[in-house]
């Protein structure tokens, strides 16, 4: 459904005076869209106006927090000896119910397994930036290829993507989603498959996105000096749009892809979150909250930590894109 | 313009065609690959050899997928079988018969979308009053302390999953009162709002019907507010930037009247373009919330149906849910085309 | 051989009867000499025994579920709630009366005007109707409804679940494969039934009083109806369903007549249910906490984190069911080829821990052998311990011969709790020397997969109930070697000292001599480590402070009797 476009929207309207985000904006509502340049403003320059927004370094720090706290996953399991998967059954009483927080040798307690919820937190935030990050890199290595091929070669090819552009674009997205994870875990019964087929529906359902900004921005580019320069001198195309026309389009892919990876975490929590992500057992913030949520009335501690970690990233992403884009359009 | 209408038909037609037929590959094929035989998912429980033959003699299941897809189309045109008819008791329609409980699809589906129309609906009512009232107030003191705390309220909003809202709603409004005590304090419980079930739309008293959907309006509501206050005060604060609005400023014109007479005017468009296109995707099912709440919308119904791998319900949805945004995305073409013609021949 | 379990995926798969075997038996007269049941195991609220004598009347009770039962058409039911429901509904010719402990385990004569009569090798059962019972439209019920009922559940169009218990009756495999049009294993004459069996079936008033046999009337379409389920005979009828969304149940109002006439016996206090679908188990329970609804039969585990809170624990109920949590061992695959490393298994696994993970001692039981307390003659003491013997694990490992660490895969459900109770398993066995890998599948494929004996899977979860009070339905197709059984023999175990006494028990009238063939046939089981029996799975259930609902012995399937339960004034 719709919540999940809905983030996309939201991005796109985030900041709808935003040259990128305006272009999201416009290729979903289908009107004009206009992309940015950003390449005249040096990265220096970038990298000095960002620093100069305090909201923007903020994110930047917990966001690079958070990350550190998932990779010293190891860590914890080893300063708590718990491992991810263990099941202390004593951390249990009798009917079942789980340690509350800042329990002795459990800081943040257990869930109803008797598994370390710190522990689980820190492993099932691997997980989740890992389907994030991969899904976001397989969507716009997808989106910013056709995106290049449609607008500069234009003719059969532009229609092509086009089209199926507009027909991706009238599915609904979460069903379909749901149908092809199902069938795919019947297929592919492994964690690791699960992953994969999470990552290939966010792909099919999100290329577009960059596909449809690069491919206006490339399109305008065409018509500019430097680049009928190259062409007249005779360059092989392949060189040009690597040279020439990627450098210009990379400042939209990097804002996009900060604000893909917030969505991304958003959709595989989701999607376990309804039963059609993950397997139960391996930890992710969306598989945490899916098992809180039967439990979370008399134990609210297992739900307000994975959510509170979704939350924040999210958040966290969602202002890097913003303050990066502002830096990039030297605002 | 007819010839532009014919061709957005065409169109439409051709994408619902793409979808049914992917939707068919990935349950038919699919299923297959998986080992997964329809006709003894459809007897299910328990099954003799002689059920499972039965089953798939009578759900026309000893056909090859592409048949079944033909027969699909084809049913679409010309209504069910005799043969549907009768093991369905009558009950067949148009989008075929459940193999689970042997209801017809249309039927299902079409009395599952009028409970998400009345969620759907009743939330626009509620985001769009607050993006439009507080979107016009915070552009017309941009950085006064409206715009500052609605800003900081959608913008929080904008990171937390329309799940977790629900979740929380659930636990302040539904559970606490209920047991009378938070935070180690206690006090009498009460009980607020019905904690459970749905309740179907009654004219002559809609209240018990408003009642069991308080908190997913609440919660739908606020999980879409984000987008639109920022477009709203966006757009607003583009149109008080306006030529004629200056003018009317310089005319003298009181400032609220320009702002709704003049600017309003101008500022609703882009807001309910947006507002058409997600319409269509969330009457295809607000599947998190339906599940949230345990409301028997069309995204639950979608959800149950392919867990349970009842494969006709399952395509019938999704079939039905690409028509609704393919129509809504068709009309609001129109529309623009109708408002633009420059459209009609891009 | 119902699995009642709410929350489990799994479809079951053949409906594993034991078809009986030539030998001749002895005689066998009458039907209620059925297996009697043991005490109901820790049993948490009030029995069906302490229903008072003039119990409050009216009232209509608000009953809150979150999603819909298979069917609401008798025929076609097959779970514990379903069923539930039907006994408020429906009557066939026998049932269980509602009464606990023992008594309520003795199928009785309901439609059928006393004890069937049965031929000596108990191939032909004759009934008697009872005379002047009206179904709810206001037709009686003649000796031709009671077999068009059986031609409906037998028809190629139907896609009744326990066909496979009928199929005995003469003729009933032809016309269930659309060969014939009549059912010649069923005659009438006068108020008389008269089923005429191919095999000896001494269960066979026990299948009887399953809820799909209860009667509709003649002319039912055949095909399974949704909104307009047949008209039955029981002390309520279906007023209106809306699938997906709510059911009514009012009263039949030929019922109270019949009650007076010394028809019917004298259940239903209540007016009528108010059935409504949607929520989460969760909601559903809050609801009741709050009394905004009376009852659900969620048996949700969450129910068990409010017992902590004295204001809901007089009103939460438990009682042990008889379904067995378990493990099944293929011994065709090493290392469970080895009947000691079956048996350390079984003495490394920390039962308790199990019962913890899955929610509790409110919801699960810890046992350690093949057949549940419920069925006579079965000592709790007998079984493997609750608690694990390492020691003795380790031992046997050792006198084994297998060479630790040795590797192998458990075949898993998808899904909760079952993801839990793999990784429990996984640490418990690594004390043994045995790494186990898990390959977790959605129920529906992992039933076809492990059925499959080419797949060798070695070792896999999963639980089991029995359709009624008779081992038959429970150690037969699960255990048995014996060829004619179906695909629930998930470790593909066979023992020739098992299958003898088994395939004897069969065919041996009801009474203790059969039991006590169970009972052997148990031991021998449970020494061989056939399984790893984990934990009796219990029914929980919450209700509201104005409704009175009572605990029978579960006959079979739902555990709660709510055809005697009372809303207060």
């Amino acid at each position: 459904m719709s919540s999940l476009r809905r983030k996309e929207r939201e991005v796109a309207a985030g900041d709808a005076d935003a040259d990128v985000l305006g272009a999201m904006a416009g290729a979903l509502t289908g009107g004009e869209v206009s992309g940015a340049d950003a390449t005249t403003a040096s990265w220096r320059d970038v990298r000095t106006r960002f620093a100069r927004d305090r909201v923007g370094v903020g994110a930047l720090v917990l966001l690079g927090a958070i990350v550190r706290f998932c990779l010293a996953a190891p860590l914890f399991a080893a300063l708590t000896g718990h491992a991810v998967n263990l099941q202390d059954y004593n951390a249990l009483s009798a009917d079942g119910r789980p340690l509350g927080p800042f329990s002795s040798g459990y800081l943040l307690g257990t869930d109803s397994n008797g598994r370390d919820l710190l522990v689980r937190l820190a492993y099932g935030g691997r997980v989740s930036l890992a389907i994030a990050t991969t899904a976001t890199l397989a969507t716009l290595f997808v989106g910013v290829t056709l995106g290049m091929l449609a607008g500069y070669a234009r003719g059969w090819l532009d229609t092509i993507v086009s089209r199926v552009i507009e027909v991706t674009m009238a599915f609904p997205f979460l069903l379909f989603a749901i149908a092809l994870s199902i069938v795919g875990q019947h297929v592919f019964p492994s964690t690791f498959a699960s992953a994969a087929i999470i990552v290939v529906i966010i792909t099919t359902f999100s290329w577009f996105y960059p596909a449809r900004i690069v491919r206006a921005q490339v399109l305008s580019l065409r018509e500019r000096e430097f680049i009928q320069a190259a062409r007249m001198l005779g360059l092989p195309s392949r060189t040009i749009v690597a040279q020439h026309v990627l450098p210009h389009v990379l400042p939209n892919v990097l804002v996009l892809g900060s604000y893909l990876v917030g969505i991304n975490i958003g959709v595989e929590a989701a999607l376990s979150f309804l039963g059609v992500g993950l397997p139960t057992g391996t930890p992710s913030w969306g598989t945490m909250i899916q098992s809180a949520s039967s439990v979370y009335l008399t134990s609210p501690w297992l739900m307000i930590a994975p959510g509170a970690m979704l939350v924040a990233t999210t958040l966290a992403t969602n202002v890097l894109g913003s303050s990066l884009n502002d830096a990039i359009e030297r605002r | 313009m007819i010839a532009f209408l014919l061709k957005r038909v065409a169109w439409a037609i051709g994408v619902v065609l793409v979808l049914t037929f992917i939707t068919y590959l990935i349950f038919f094929p699919g299923l297959r690959a998986a080992g997964l035989d329809p006709a003894r998912l459809a007897t299910n429980k328990t099954s003799t050899p002689q059920t499972v033959a039965n089953a798939r003699k009578f759900l026309g299941l000893d056909h090859p997928w592409t048949y079944q897809y033909g027969t699909f189309l084809l049913r679409l045109v010309r209504g069910p079988s005799p043969l549907e008819q009768e093991v369905s008791s009558g009950q067949a329609d148009r989008l075929g018969f459940s193999f689970r409980n042997r209801l017809g699809v249309g039927h299902l589906v079409v009395s599952r979308f009028a409970v998400t129309l009345g969620l759907v609906l009743g939330a626009a009512v509620l985001w769009l009053g607050f993006a439009v009232f507080f979107g016009v107030a915070a552009a017309l003191r941009p950085r006064g302390w409206i715009d500052r705390a609605c800003s900081v309220f959608t913008g929080a909003l904008a990171g937390v999953p329309v799940y977790l809202i629900g979740f929380t709603l659930l636990y302040l409004v539904a559970y606490v009162p209920t047991t009378g005590s938070f935070l180690g304090l206690h006090f009498g419980s009460f009980t607020l709002l019905p904690l459970v079930g749905y309740s179907s739309l009654r004219l002559s008293d809609p209240w018990p019907w408003a009642q069991h959907l308080i908190l997913p309006w609440i919660a739908l509501a606020l999980a879409m507010v984000t987008l639109y206050f920022r477009l709203m005060r966006a757009e607003m604060l583009s149109a008080l930037d306006q030529d004629y609005v200056r003018t009317a400023r310089a005319k003298g014109l009181d400032e609220r009247q320009i702002a709704l007479r003049h600017a309003l005017r101008n500022a609703l468009p882009p807001v309910a373009t947006l507002f058409g296109l997600d319409f269509g995707i969330l009457l295809g099912g607000v599947v998190l919330v339906e599940t949230v709440f345990g409301i028997p919308g069309l995204g639950s119904l979608a959800l149950t149906s392919v867990l349970n791998l009842d494969v006709p319900t399952a395509t019938g949805v999704i079939f039905f849910a690409g028509v609704l945004v393919v129509v809504v995305n068709l009309a609001v073409d129109v529309l623009q085309a109708l408002l633009d013609p420059r459209v009609r021949y891009a | 051989m119902r699995q009642a379990r709410s929350w489990l995926p799994i479809a079951l798969a053949a409906c594993a009867l034991p078809l009986g075997l030539s030998a001749c038996g002895g005689s066998s007269g009458t039907s209620t000499s059925a297996s009697a049941g043991g005490a109901s195991p820790g049993l948490i609220g009030p029995s069906v025994n302490d229903v008072p004598k003039s119990p409050t009347r009216g009232g209509r009770v608000r009953w809150v579920i979150s999603s819909e039962p298979d069917s609401y058409d008798v025929t076609n039911t097959y779970s514990g709630f379903s069923w539930s429901m039907a006994y408020l509904v429906c009557n066939g010719l026998m049932t269980y009366p509602d009464k606990g402990g023992d008594t309520g385990l003795q199928p009785v004569p309901d439609l059928a005007a006393g004890a069937p009569k049965a031929s000596a090798d108990t191939k032909t059962w004759t009934f008697t109707l009872k005379q002047g019972v009206h179904f709810s439209n206001g037709k009686v019920v003649t000796p031709a409804d009671v077999k068009a009922t059986f031609m409906r559940m037998l028809n190629p169009k139907s896609s009744g679940d326990t066909i496979g218990y009928f199929l005995p009756i003469a003729g009933a495999p032809a016309y269930n494969a659309g060969k014939a049009t009549d059912l010649p294993g069923i005659t009438i004459s006068g108020q008389q039934i008269t089923f005429h069996l191919t095999k000896r079936v001494p269960t066979f008033p026990l299948r009887l009083a399953l809820r799909t046999a209860c009667v509709v009337p003649k002319g039912t379409p055949p095909t399974p109806q949704t909104t307009n389920v047949p008209p039955t005979t029981g002390p309520y009828m279906y007023a209106k369903i809306v699938p997906g969304r709510s059911a009514t149940m009012d009263r039949n109002p030929y019922y109270a007549d019949e009650v007076k006439a010394g028809l019917m016996p004298d259940r239903g206090f209540v007016d009528g249910y108010d059935i409504s679908v949607g929520g989460s188990d969760t909601q559903a329970n809050l609801a009741i906490q709050a009394n905004q609804a009376d009852v659900s039969a969620n048996r949700s585990g969450s129910i068990a984190r409010l017992a902590a809170n004295p204001k809901y624990k007089s009103r939460i109920v438990s009682l042990a069911l008889p379904e067995v949590a378990y493990f099944w061992l293929n011994p065709h695959v090493a290392p469970f080829d080895n009947v000691k490393v079956r048996q350390a298994i079984n003495y490394a696994i920390d039962r308790e821990a199990i019962v913890k993970v899955l929610g509790g001692s409110l919801v699960e039981s810890p046992w350690g052998q093949v057949l549940p307390p419920s069925f006579p003659g079965v000592d709790a003491a007998d079984g493997y311990p609750s608690k694990p013997d390492l020691a003795k694990a380790r031992a046997l490992m050792k006198a084994s011969g297998v060479h630790t660490p040795v590797t192998t895969t458990l075949y898993n459900v998808q899904g909760e709790p079952y993801t839990s109770m793999g990784t429990a398993v996984q640490q418990m066995l690594a004390q043994i020397g045995i790494k186990l890998n898990v390959r977790a599948l959605p129920g529906s494929a992992l039933v076809q997969y492990v059925s499959n004996a080419k797949n060798a899977a070695p070792m896999g979860l999963y639980f089991w109930q029995a359709d009624y009070p008779d081992a038959e339905g429970f150690e037969y197709p699960l255990l048995c070697g014996c060829e004619e059984v179906g695909g629930s023999n998930y470790g593909h175990y066979s023992n020739p000292d098992a299958d003898r006494i088994m395939q004897q028990a069969v065919t041996t009238p009801l009474g203790p001599k059969r039991n006590a063939l169970w009972e052997q046939a148990n031991k021998v089981l449970t020494a061989d480590a056939a399984w790893v029996p984990l934990a009796l799975d219990r029914w929980i259930d919450i209700f509201s402070s104005r409704y009175h609902a009572f605990l029978l012995s579960n006959a079979m399937g739902g555990a709660a009797d709510y055809a005697v339960g009372y809303l207060d004034k």
